[in-house]
């Protein structure tokens, strides 16, 4: 089922991602979520690189400031049957933080986009890990550029 | 709950509207927005960031070929893939040690999967010599605000504070400094940068921090200023009377800094 609401969060600000939505006649919500926030402090800085990326992306983003859940339960009671979506964060913290407000206000994680498959095994030095890739990760390029 | 608005007469005013808005959560200090736009770009605008050749032979160097697009892949306004293609347009070679890098990323992205918990716990002990529980837990006022005895450090807190963007071999000296030199917990400088950096990602950021510290790798790691003054010294004061904690060789600093290892 295609989301009728694609929630946003500061990981997944992609023009191409939004372009791909909104051809499916999705709406757009971004929420400065002060749970999160007060988890994680930032500048200023941080904040107005976020919005000023908010405001160029082309198309109508809803942007909101409060908890996260507030906001999309909110949003579930005003339209009931809303189907909201999100892509789940790289960032493991966030992620747990997303995961808490998708169960409570009933919205659908997707997986998030990967670049190559990750290895089966943890590996925990870089050039182990670099060998085990390197090659899926230069195809997997290759074929976004169209050369494969 | 606040609606916010999407259009603004100026970028000042997105500013003021911030401070006022997020005045509760922001961090204390530095109310003024980064010379870094955040915008959308283009394939083209990203294609002029990405110099592969250039930046194999430079990027340790501060004013070095760097693509300086990282906050960009932060906030997934951009993908590493999608750059890595961009910079294979120019051959496989050439783009061989840029992509290395872009892999770095995904690299400590594998690894904090593997271990959350790490994000802020010692993965393992520190190879300092030291327990834990000898390192300070808060960052000092003068590292905080850039008035530590070192004038290169100080310049790149600046850049830290001023512009949500500091170079990596910068953020390297910066986090063997607060780690080894002031003997500071790895993460009270970890949430230091996360807090500034535009592309303060917690993956990369702790765990480059824990590698500094050693307690994600073998050895800790230290420089000193004649190795600033390689990598900077036309863009940053290097002198040894500006810089009077760093000036040494590395036997002399690694004596200083881990007494107990040497014996």
């Amino acid at each position: 089922m295609s989301a009728q609401l694609f929630w946003l969060h500061e990981e997944v600000l992609s023009e191409a991602l939004i372009q791909t939505q909104a051809a499916e006649g999705c709406r757009f919500l971004f929420v400065f979520d002060t749970v999160w926030l007060a988890q994680r402090p930032v500048s200023l800085k941080r904040i107005q690189f976020i919005y000023e990326t908010l405001v160029a992306l082309p198309v109508e983003i809803e942007i909101v400031y409060g908890d996260a859940v507030d906001v999309l339960k909110q949003k579930g009671q005003e339209h009931p049957g809303l189907v909201c979506q999100v892509i789940a964060p790289k960032d493991p913290e966030l992620a747990e933080r997303i995961d808490g407000i998708a169960s409570e206000a009933g919205v659908a994680v997707l997986e998030r986009p990967r670049w190559f498959a990750p290895p089966a095994n943890k590996i925990a030095r870089f050039f182990k890990f670099y060998n085990a890739v390197r090659s899926e990760a230069l195809d997997a390029a290759r074929v976004h550029r169209g050369d494969l | 709950m606040k609606q916010l608005p999407s259009k603004f007469e100026s970028r000042e005013a997105l500013t003021e509207l911030i401070a006022e808005t997020f005045e509760s959560v922001l961090i204390e200090g530095h109310r003024q927005p980064s010379p870094i736009h955040g915008q959308v770009l283009s394939e083209a605008e990203l294609a002029d960031c990405i110099q592969p050749a250039a930046y194999a032979r430079t990027r340790n160097f501060y004013d070095g070929a760097v693509s300086r697009l990282s906050p960009f892949v932060r906030q997934g306004i951009v993908d590493r893939k999608t750059l890595a293609s961009i910079a294979l347009a120019g051959g496989a070679k050439p783009a061989e040690k840029f992509i290395q890098e872009l892999l770095w990323g995904e690299f400590w992205q594998h690894v904090a999967e593997a271990r959350p918990s790490g994000l802020w716990q010692d993965a393992e002990p520190y190879k300092t010599g030291f327990l834990a529980s000898e390192y300070a837990l808060e960052l000092p006022q003068d590292i905080a605000t850039g008035t530590t005895p070192n004038a290169c450090l100080n310049h790149f807190i600046r850049d830290l504070q001023e512009t949500g963007y500091v170079h990596n071999h910068a953020r390297m000296y910066l986090a063997a400094y607060v780690v080894h030199f002031r003997r500071i917990r790895w993460q009270a400088g970890a949430a230091w940068f996360l807090a500034h950096l535009l592309d303060g990602d917690a993956a990369a950021n702790n765990y480059s921090w824990q590698w500094v510290a050693s307690t994600f790798g073998s050895k800790p790691y230290i420089f000193n200023l004649e190795n600033v003054e390689k990598y900077c010294g036309n863009q940053v004061d290097c002198r040894p009377e500006t810089n009077p904690e760093l000036d040494a060789s590395y036997d002399v600093l690694s004596a200083r800094l881990f007494p107990a290892r040497a014996l």
